[in-house]
Formats: C-alpha cells, sequence, structure tokens
C-alpha cells in the first residue's frame, strides 16, 4: 500500500479555508461581546490567544513527528488512559463538524432552500465529504489546491463591491471604552482556533511532518487578515448597531451592496465560496475523526468508518439543535470559552504533563546512572 | 454411360486443381481435407507444437491443412539448382506485393541455374538461395507457427526439400488509405498528416519527426488470433522506466481473441474503467504523439487503427490543441483559456440556467427575468423538463448526423435545427430561451478537441441539470465537488490526473491554462520528464541584434 501524503501548502490552504469560512460567516467578533465599532481591533488582537491555542496543540506535532494525537497519548499514558483522552478528543471533531453543518444547513435554508428539509440538504453535502474522504487524504489536500484560488477569488467579490459603501464616520470613535469591552470579542473568534485540533491529526499525513505547525500559523495569520478586512467592511457599509444584531453580519453587507443593476445580489458568491470552504471543513473534521477512531481501533484503514460516522454526524447535526438560536449560542462566551476551550486543550496539556514529566525522569536516571 | 461420368469427375477435379492450385501430392482424389472435428482452441494448439520437416511434401500439406486451402493461398512449385531440388513459393494473395515474388522466383529458379555457383546441392541449396536473397528482410521458421506469421504478415515462405526450415521474405505490399487530415481533429496552423491503417506507416510519421536513434519501438502482438502488432513507442532515458515497466505488465495481462481497435486496449488498460473520463488521450495526429513523446509520454499504437494511445493521460491534454502552440502566445493562450471556459460551459450551462430560472431568479436583473419568463408563457413543461427534452433531442441529432450517409447530412441540420427548433418554440412545447442555451451548450460542447472528452462533459451535464433543477445553486455547487472529487482521485499509471492544477504545480501552469512562450518553457513537466528535467537552456528571448546582452524580461528565468 503506498502511503498518502499532502505538503504544508495543501496544509496552510486546507486550515485557511477552513477558518475563514466559520469566523466570516458568524464574525464572532462582531456579534459577541460588544466590541462594536472596535472589532477589526479584537479581530488583530484574537490572533494572539489564537496562536497560543495553536502552540499548544501543534508544538506535539514537533516533538513527536508522525505521531497523531491518538498515538501519541497512548505511547505517552498507556493503552486505557491514552484511549480514554483520545475519546475526549474525538468528540470535539464530531462537536465542530456537527455545528459546521447545522450552521450551513441553516443558511441554506434560511436564504435559498425554505422547503427543501435540512436532513436532505445535510446529506447531499455529508455525501460530497464521504466520497472525498474514500480518496483520502491526498484527494483533500489536492482540492484544496483547486478550491483555494476559487476561494479567494469569491471573496474578493464580495469584499470589494462593498467598499463602493463604506462609511468611514462608522469607526469612530476608536477605543472609546476602554480595553474591557473588547476582551470578549477577542477570545471568540480565538477559540474557534479550536479547528487547529485537526493539525494533530493532520500532520502526521505530511511529508515534512514538522513543517505543519508553521504552515498552521501562517493560515492562523492570513485568516487573522481576512477577518479584520471583513470585519472593518461590515461596520463600514453597515454600521456597528446593525451589523452586531444581524444573525449573518456578511450576508447583510453583501445584500446591502449594490454597484449596477446588474451586480446586486453578490451574496450567491459568498454562500458559494462558504460552501466551498464548508466542504473543506466538514472534510478536515471527517477525516480527522475516521482516522482517529481507526488508530483508536487498531485498524490500518478509515475507510470503512467513514459512512457510518457520517450518518451520526449527520444525525447528530439535526438533533444537536432544536433551531439556529441554539446554534448560535455554541459560539456564547459562556459555553465558548468555559466549557468547551478547557475541553479542547485538556488532552494536549496532559500530554504535555505527561512528556515533561516523562523527560524529567529520564534526565534523573541519567543522573544516577552517571553518577554510578 | 458410366464411362463419361468418370470423365467429367475427373474433369471437373482437374479444373478444381488448376483453380485452387493445390498441391499434386492430392492427385485430385479427395476434396479437402476430411471433416475435421478439432474446435479452435485445440486447432490453435495443434498448429503451435508443429515443427516442420525435411521433406517439402509433408510441409505443404501441413500449410494447406492449417489454412483449409483458403482461396487466396498461393502455393508455386517450382525447381532449384541443377540437382532440381524441389522447392515452392508459400503466400497469401493480397498481402504481396506481385513484383518482389517475380523477383523472388527469379533468384531461386535462374540464379541457381547459373555456372559456376557453388553449393547447390540438395543440402545446401537452401543457405545458397538464402545468401542470395536481395529482398530487406529475411527470417527464418522453424515451425508452423512462425511460418503462417510470416504469411499472415505480407511474408513470402520459401521451403526447400529436404531442409526443415523455411525462408520468410518481406514481400509485404498491400493498398493502403493516402495519409489525410484526420477529418475529427482538424487544424488552422499546423501539419496536415494524420495517421493510417497501417502500423509501418504510423510509426514512420513518428520517426521522420523524431530522428533520434532513442525513439525506441518496442512490438508485442496482442489477441490469439488477431495477433494484431502493437507497439510501444517511447524517447529512451526520457521516459520513466517504472512508467514503461507498468505499460508492458499491463498490455502482456491482456488475453482476449482479437484486437481490432485500440480501444478495446484503452479499457484493458485504463486506471479508473467505471469513470465517465477517459484517462488514456487518442489521436490521429503525429504532431500530438510526437510532442508527446518529447514531454515523456508513451505512445501505443495498434495496427489496423489510426487512433494511438497516449499514456499517462492528464486532464489538460484533453484540452489542448496543436493550434495553441502552433499559433503565437497571446493567440494561443486566448484559444486555450476560451476552450476551457467553453467546456466548463458544457457541463453547467443548463443546470445553472434551471437552478437560476426555478430557484434564484433574483440573481437576473428585472428586465430580463420577465422576458425570460414571458417567452415562457404557455409552455407545460417545468424548466428542467424541457432542458432535459432539448438536449436529448439535440444528442439524438447529433449521433444520427455521426452515422448518415454524408449525402443525407445538410437535410437532417435542416430538419433538425430549423423545422424542429422552428416549431417546437411555435408550437409553444419550449421556450426560446431553452433553445438559446441547448444551442450555446452544443456549440461549446463541439470546442472540446477530444471527443471521448466531450461526450463525458454531455453526460456529466444531465445529472448537473437534475441536481440544479432539486436543489438550486446547492445542486450545482455538489455536482461541481463532486466531480472534482472524482477527478482528483483519478490516477493514470499513478501519476495523477489533474496534475498541474491538483496537486498544484507552478512550474507547469505555463503550459495550462495559458500556453507560455516558447523560449520560456525552459522545464519538462515536472512529474513526467524528472529524468531530465531541463528541457532547453534558459535565457533564448529575443534580443537586441548585435547584442549578447539580454533583455530585462528574461531574467527571471530557469526558476
Amino acid at each position: 500500500m503506498f502511503t498518502e501524503k499532502i505538503v504544508s501548502r495543501q496544509l496552510f490552504y486546507l486550515f485557511f479555508m477552513m477558518r475563514v469560512t466559520i469566523i466570516i460567516s458568524v464574525l464572532p467578533v462582531l456579534t459577541a461581546g460588544q466590541a462594536r465599532q472596535d472589532a477589526w481591533i479584537a479581530a488583530l488582537i484574537s490572533f494572539f490567544p489564537a496562536a497560543a491555542i495553536v502552540l499548544i496543540i501543534g508544538a506535539l506535532t514537533l516533538v513527536f513527528p508522525g505521531k497523531s494525537l491518538i498515538q501519541i497519548s497512548e505511547e505517552l499514558l498507556g493503552k486505557l488512559p491514552g484511549l480514554l483522552l483520545s475519546v475526549i478528543y474525538l468528540a470535539i471533531f464530531l462537536f465542530m463538524a456537527g455545528t459546521d453543518l447545522r450552521i450551513y444547513a441553516e443558511v441554506l435554508k434560511a436564504s435559498f432552500l425554505p422547503e427543501t428539509p435540512i436532513s436532505v440538504v445535510m446529506s447531499l453535502v455529508v455525501f460530497t465529504v464521504v466520497l472525498a474522504i474514500y480518496g483520502g487524504i491526498e484527494v483533500l489536500g489536492r482540492s484544496a489546491d483547486i478550491i483555494f484560488p476559487i476561494f479567494l477569488l469569491m471573496l474578493l467579490g464580495t469584499f470589494s463591491p462593498s467598499l463602493t459603501h463604506a462609511n468611514f464616520q462608522n469607526l469612530q470613535p476608536v477605543i472609546a471604552h476602554g480595553w474591557s469591552p473588547l476582551s470578549l470579542a477577542i477570545l471568540a473568534p480565538a477559540s474557534i482556533a479550536a479547528q487547529y485540533a485537526n493539525l494533530t491529526m493532520l500532520a502526521p499525513a505530511l511529508d515534512q511532518p514538522q513543517k505543519g505547525l508553521k504552515a498552521a500559523l501562517w493560515s492562523l495569520l492570513a485568516a487573522t487578515l481576512v477577518l479584520v478586512a471583513f470585519a472593518l467592511a461590515v461596520v463600514l457599509v453597515l454600521g456597528p448597531d446593525t451589523g452586531a444584531r444581524s444573525t449573518f453580519p456578511v450576508f447583510r453587507m453583501i445584500r446591502a451592496t449594490r454597484i449596477s443593476e446588474f451586480l446586486e445580489r453578490v451574496e450567491i458568491l459568498t454562500i458559494f465560496a462558504w460552501g466551498l470552504g464548508l466542504f473543506v471543513a466538514l472534510s478536515v473534521n471527517l477525516y480527522s475523526g475516521s482516522k482517529g477512531l481507526s488508530q483508536v481501533f487498531g485498524l490500518h484503514d478509515n475507510r470503512p468508518l467513514v459512512l457510518p460516522m457520517a450518518v451520526i454526524w449527520v444525525v447528530f447535526a439535526i438533533q444537536g439543535y432544536q433551531d439556529y438560536f441554539e446554534v448560535a449560542q455554541v459560539f456564547d462566551p459562556a459555553f465558548f470559552d468555559v466549557i468547551f476551550i478547557p475541553t479542547l486543550l485538556f488532552p494536549p496539556l496532559v500530554l504535555w504533563v505527561a512528556y515533561l514529566y516523562k523527560k524529567l525522569r529520564e534526565r534523573k536516571k541519567q543522573e544516577i546512572g552517571g553518577r554510578k | 454411360m458410366k464411362m463419361l461420368l468418370y470423365f467429367f469427375l475427373t474433369l471437373s477435379s482437374l479444373a478444381s486443381w488448376k483453380k485452387k492450385k493445390r498441391p499434386d501430392c492430392s492427385k485430385g482424389k479427395d476434396h479437402g481435407p476430411p471433416v475435421d472435428y478439432r474446435d479452435i482452441s485445440e486447432r490453435e494448439a495443434a498448429f503451435k507444437k508443429t515443427p516442420l520437416v525435411a521433406s517439402l511434401e509433408a510441409n505443404l500439406r501441413k500449410i494447406t491443412e492449417l489454412t483449409g486451402s483458403s482461396y487466396d493461398l498461393n502455393i508455386r512449385r517450382c525447381l532449384a539448382g541443377p540437382e532440381k531440388v524441389h522447392a515452392a513459393v508459400v503466400f497469401l494473395d493480397g498481402l504481396v506485393n506481385k513484383e518482389s515474388i517475380d523477383d523472388l522466383l527469379r533468384i531461386v529458379n535462374l540464379e541457381t541455374f547459373k555456372t559456376g555457383i557453388e553449393g547447390v546441392e540438395q543440402k545446401e541449396i537452401y543457405d545458397t538461395v538464402k545468401r542470395r536473397l536481395i529482398t530487406t528482410d529475411l527470417r527464418e521458421a522453424e515451425n508452423m507457427e512462425d511460418l503462417y506469421d510470416g504469411i499472415s504478415l505480407g511474408d513470402t515462405v520459401l521451403i526447400f526439400d529436404g531442409t526443415a526450415r523455411a525462408i520468410l521474405c518481406e514481400t509485404r505490399g498491400w493498398n493502403l488509405r493516402a495519409i489525410n487530415e484526420p477529418e475529427a481533429e482538424t487544424v488552422i496552423r499546423g501539419p496536415r498528416e494524420g495517421f493510417i491503417e497501417s502500423l509501418r506507416v504510423n510509426t514512420s510519421l513518428i520517426r521522420r519527426r523524431i530522428r533520434s536513434p532513442n525513439l525506441w519501438l518496442e512490438s508485442v502482438n496482442i489477441g490469439s488470433l488477431s495477433k494484431t502488432e502493437v507497439v510501444i513507442a517511447y524517447i529512451k532515458g526520457l521516459a520513466g522506466e517504472g512508467l514503461l515497466g507498468e505499460l508492458r505488465s499491463r498490455l502482456e495481462r491482456i488475453q482476449i481473441d482479437g484486437v481490432l481497435e485500440s480501444g478495446l486496449i484503452e479499457e484493458f488498460i485504463r486506471d479508473a474503467p467505471y469513470s465517465l473520463f477517459p484517462t488514456v488521450l487518442r489521436t490521429e495526429r503525429p504532431d500530438i504523439v510526437a510532442s508527446s513523446l518529447l514531454e515523456g509520454r508513451i505512445a501505443i499504437f495498434t495496427n489496423g487503427t489510426p487512433f494511438v494511445l497516449l499514456v499517462p493521460g492528464e486532464f489538460a491534454m484533453f484540452l489542448q490543441a496543436p493550434d495553441d502552440y502552433n499559433e503565437v502566445f497571446p493567440i494561443g493562450s486566448f484559444i486555450r483559456t476560451l476552450r476551457i471556459f467553453s467546456f466548463l460551459m458544457s457541463i453547467f450551462l443548463p443546470g445553472l440556467y434551471v437552478a437560476i430560472l426555478n430557484y434564484h431568479p433574483e440573481l437576473l436583473p428585472t428586465v430580463l427575468i420577465l422576458t425570460v419568463q414571458a417567452t415562457r408563457e404557455g409552455v407545460p413543461f417545468p424548466v428542467a423538463a424541457e432542458v432535459v427534452i432539448m438536449e436529448l433531442a439535440f444528442e439524438i441529432l447529433r449521433e444520427a448526423g455521426l452515422r448518415l450517409p454524408r449525402a443525407i447530412g445538410p437535410a437532417i441540420s435542416i430538419v433538425g435545427a430549423l423545422i424542429l427548433g422552428e416549431a417546437a418554440i411555435r408550437a409553444g412545447l419550449v421556450s426560446p430561451g431553452v433553445v438559446i442555451i441547448v444551442a450555446l451548450t452544443a456549440i461549446a460542447s463541439f470546442s472540446t478537441p477530444v471527443f471521448s472528452l466531450s461526450i463525458s462533459a454531455r453526460m456529466l451535464r444531465f445529472l448537473i441539470v437534475i441536481l440544479g433543477a432539486t436543489f438550486g445553486f446547492l445542486g450545482i455547487q455538489v455536482g461541481f465537488l463532486l466531480m472534482l472529487v472524482h477527478l482528483l482521485s483519478l490516477r493514470s499509471f499513478g501519476y495523477p490526473f489533474m496534475a498541474p492544477y491538483g496537486p498544484f504545480i507552478w512550474g507547469d501552469m505555463k503550459d495550462n491554462i495559458i500556453r507560455n512562450l516558447w523560449w520560456k518553457m525552459v522545464k519538462r513537466p515536472r512529474l513526467l520528464g524528472y529524468r531530465e528535467p531541463q528541457r532547453q537552456p534558459a535565457g533564448q528571448g529575443p534580443r537586441l541584434p548585435g547584442s549578447d546582452i539580454k533583455p530585462k524580461s528574461n531574467k527571471s528565468e530557469g526558476r
């Protein structure tokens, strides 16, 4: 069997599209917290806590190159405790993918397909994702290669027309109420960096696993810049109040955009770009989830697990939330920062502690050995 | 009375002897061999084992037994040398050049009687004749299999009494079609030569283009009964050895009775047999084959067909035409980009139309959507059904146009295009918008240079229409992603099918969406030409007369 490999460029594309998709659609810098017209500053600062999360998770791939988190935890903690830790981690993939899927389905339902049952829409999307994962991580990497330029073009196509409606008065005053209102707005996009949990599963598939972290950090930076741009654009076009009150501020902004008779309603471009990004996000999560599960069970191949997992995902995405408002509460700091982020960081932190403890013991042993 | 009957019988058998030129060993007694109940595989097996023997009569009997004294089998008996050694010349009429046979007989009959020639005794005459023969290609056969192989290729066999071997002289000569421009692959600028049905001529067309001794041609015979000659052509040292080995093993694996077209070989060696997309390129143009060989690909020639296969196939190849390279850079790039665009259009346009009209009418300007809706007034079908019906009608028209005798072709196009389209609109069965869309799509699909790709686009189109009709833009997007994922998971002989796009290879983009200047295409395609990436020295751009200083524009060369 040949080994499937991707390169760090493809990893960069994957993470960039994943992050931009979610972060742009909900725009939590504006909707969560009280940042208002200073959302773009919050977006800029959010890079640092997000980078910290990425580092905590991703640095493991430097210490154990070529190993996934599941394998690392088994190595450091032993069979059973490692397995328990892995299950927590795998649940995160399920949670993220289910939430992403539900948000996307809700947007489609709200804007284009009010009559179509949400389960059908979800199944259709997940079906393509399943096929991609059957193709393997290589197919995923290559589709990132092709989708990325399309994605970028569509972002530009939605972003640039909005500038014609910009009202720079909306940005004033800058940081009028001090830094404290910004704190929540900073934490929300930072915690979406949970997506980088996928790094521990994707890095082993890289041809040079130690380059994964670098690519991930670069993608974080690029996505932050896009976030800053869109936060600015929304505030400039809609104003801080309308922007903060709408569920999908970017769509709202694009709907307000109109250049000529022919160029109104460009939000279809955003939906399309978002669909592409979501495809990537779901595929990566499904890959990580199924790969992780197959490693837990000691299977050689993750493909047999893909279809059953996908079905469970659709069920979770439908049953997990009553309606969109419940989905939106996921981004509520009370849940996201208090429950989700600690859960996410628990496994890598445990692993770090275990690793350092092991290192220390080894050093002591060596010292003892040296004395003898 | 009885005498008279006997006389007639003898006469008729004599007549038949003359007509069929059967060996006189039969003495006119038996009419053909006794009824033979062996089946084809037994016959083939028996034939393979049979060696030649030292007796001429026995050998000839075996030949007639083998071929059932077919009417085109010619056996000319003659005597050679002063010892009058019995000899025979055997060939299949229609496959040989009569003049070379005359030459052959002259040598055997006359030369051996000349005085002062040594070695004309029965034991040596075989070698003497062999030495004196002046045909281009000479081989020897020691068993019936080799012997018949030669005869069926148009060789002439010389058998001497007393020698258990036979000489095979190359006397091929049959009528060939003239080398014409292939009708399915025409160019505006470029060579007008196309392959024909003869393998030798086809390979010679390549030889004439690439005169390096490193152009290697390997031959295999495929087909237990047809024994079709299949030739692998490649440039030794440029084509990957792994790829060659894989191709050879795939060809050797084929076990079939007859290969009548290269399409059969294509299906045997393809990677994804159920895929809509062709992963092996076929062409009738020697210039395409030559340029692919220079990139490190391998060509597969099949005897009896003008279609040559090229492996590994890449998606981008299917959208390239020789014109791109022969026209100057801006024109070549423009037409190629146009072609890629129209390929996408030929897949997605009807689906988009259906999706927009059904789900997203707000995307169109109000005036336009009102116009379109007004023309749909009174049309009894939903848009999707309308589109599918018209597309189907067009596909039938296209297929019928292909099969029709050339003289009726224009009539059909008048009936199809004018009467059917016009009357359908007048009758209010379809709206003009749909006819415009179908016509646009049809024109777009004909701009794809390779038929096998345009037909797969046509089939996908129906899927996209259905997806667009049920899910709107989401369906189109899902269709796009499905197609993308499928294309990306395809491999042709281990090489990624979508190569320069995904995996993305920046160095190869010079020859994909656009066609860069020739002197800027310094490197070979990265995956194929890895053995020697440099194709030509960098910096060959235009210079000022008499100056050796490079102009500024090619400083970026050689990256």
